[in-house]
């Protein structure tokens, strides 16, 4: 199995080095074809010309480009470390917060695909939970379709298997793309060091080149706050459910294997609910 | 003098929080904040809005439409936006700028960046009538 981290400064520097340049490939491109629609023959004069003729729409959506790569470009060369810790505490602080004031299951799930869609900037990508058999994982909700995920895979199998079987996460620094067998970046959920889940990454977005060391940091905040989340919520679907009930053991936290409801997605009810607490919660 | 107000509209709470934790770098700022294009008229009725950042993929009333109202409206016809567009979205993208954006920034959106773009949009709208900021 291939297993790749994300080396360390001088590997981060260099590609770096290498959006830098690429950044002013792009802006050096758009500038000249700016340049030529502005001296185009074609392009109108007057007003009313302007607002009909799509060169000048055109014209005007490479400028705005072209200012946006000319502030990337600043950003880039006058960053300041100080900027990217401010970046780093602000997507550290909401994704915290969010995942802390979340105490349903189906509330704890959609916190986790906004931090991932919104902070991360992950397309595709799928969450899985340890059944209470201990030896599978099922699939409670996703983004994207499903694609070539599958509902439940056993512990062990794959990289999602092994990072849920060590606990050891698994990020490909250098990918933007990738698919189930190929993950960008598979964490595994934790409450208090016992495993409860993965979240598996298979691509970002296109503006997303690869995953960055804030992206390591949130992943490692979901990896401890999101799977203590889901633990919680687990915890006050039991105890509300069972109030008068037994005190509940460690394995009856775990989830069954067959607990995935079939459109299962960012609210898909929790897979460990048992059918007689769903009937109870019914009016 | 009056403290700048921003109005950020969002329909992702994570998304809404991002932004207004962003823009409280600028000193003595007021943030307030709205769900969706109708949302963000109603609370620009009742309350003095200066910079507007706007989602585009919002329910009730989207952020194209937004921008499209706000330009139609003599009070708000100068008022800066800056929209907030995802990947894939560049008819979007474009079509808010058509319909009178100053700018916009692609989700995910880094803290840094966001306000060095509203600080953009600000010194181009200063530059615009001759003063400085």
């Amino acid at each position: 199995m291939r297993k790749k981290r994300t080396n360390g400064k001088g590997g981060h520097e260099s590609r770096f080095e290498a959006a830098l340049a690429t950044l002013r490939r792009v802006h050096g491109e758009l500038t000249r074809e700016n340049l030529q629609l502005r001296e185009d023959p074609r392009r109108p004069v007057t007003a009313d010309a302007k607002q009909q003729n799509p060169l000048e729409e055109r014209v005007k959506l490479l400028e705005m480009k072209n200012r946006d790569l000319s502030l990337r470009l600043e950003t880039a060369a006058t960053s300041r470390p100080e900027g990217a810790q401010e970046d780093l505490l602000t997507n550290l602080y909401v994704a915290g917060f969010n995942l802390h004031r979340a105490l349903e299951w189906e509330a704890v799930l959609t916190s986790m695909t906004e931090i991932l869609l919104n902070l991360v900037g992950a397309r595709q990508f799928a969450i899985f939970v340890l059944n209470r058999d201990g030896e599978t994982l099922s699939q409670v909700a996703n983004e994207h379709g499903q694609g070539p995920s599958p509902r439940s895979i056993p512990l062990g199998e794959g990289i999602m298997g092994v990072v849920a079987k060590t606990g050891i996460p698994f990020f490909d620094g250098e990918r933007q793309e990738g698919d189930f067998r190929n993950p960008v970046a598979c964490v595994p959920l934790k409450a208090e060091g016992a495993l409860l889940g993965v979240i598996q990454v298979h691509s970002l977005f296109t503006q997303k080149k690869s995953l960055t060391s804030r992206d390591h940091e949130l992943f490692t905040l979901l990896a401890e706050t999101a799977g203590t989340a889901l633990m919680s919520a687990l915890l006050r679907r039991r105890f509300l459910g069972r109030a008068n009930g037994n005190p509940l053991a460690w394995h009856e936290l775990l989830l069954p294997v067959q607990m995935v409801a079939d459109d299962a997605g960012p609210t898909a009810s929790p897979p460990g609910a048992d059918a007689d607490e769903t009937a109870r919660s019914r009016p | 003098m009056r403290p700048m107000t921003f109005l950020v509209v969002e329909d992702s709470p994570t998304m809404r929080q991002l932004i207004s934790f962003s823009l409280r770098r600028f000193p003595d700022c007021r943030i307030v904040e709205a769900v969706d294009g109708a949302d963000a008229l109603r609370r620009m009725a009742y309350d003095e809005i200066d910079f507007v950042l706007t989602d585009i993929n919002m329910p009730i009333m989207d952020g194209l439409k937004l921008v499209a109202l706000l330009r139609a409206n003599a009070r708000t016809r100068n008022m800066p936006i800056i929209i907030i567009t995802t990947e894939g979205a560049e008819e979007d993208r474009q079509r808010g700028l058509e319909l009178g954006a100053d700018a916009y920034i692609s989700k995910p959106v880094e803290a840094d960046a966001l306000v060095r773009r509203v600080e953009q949009v600000l010194q181009d709208r200063w530059a615009e009538v001759g003063g400085t900021p």
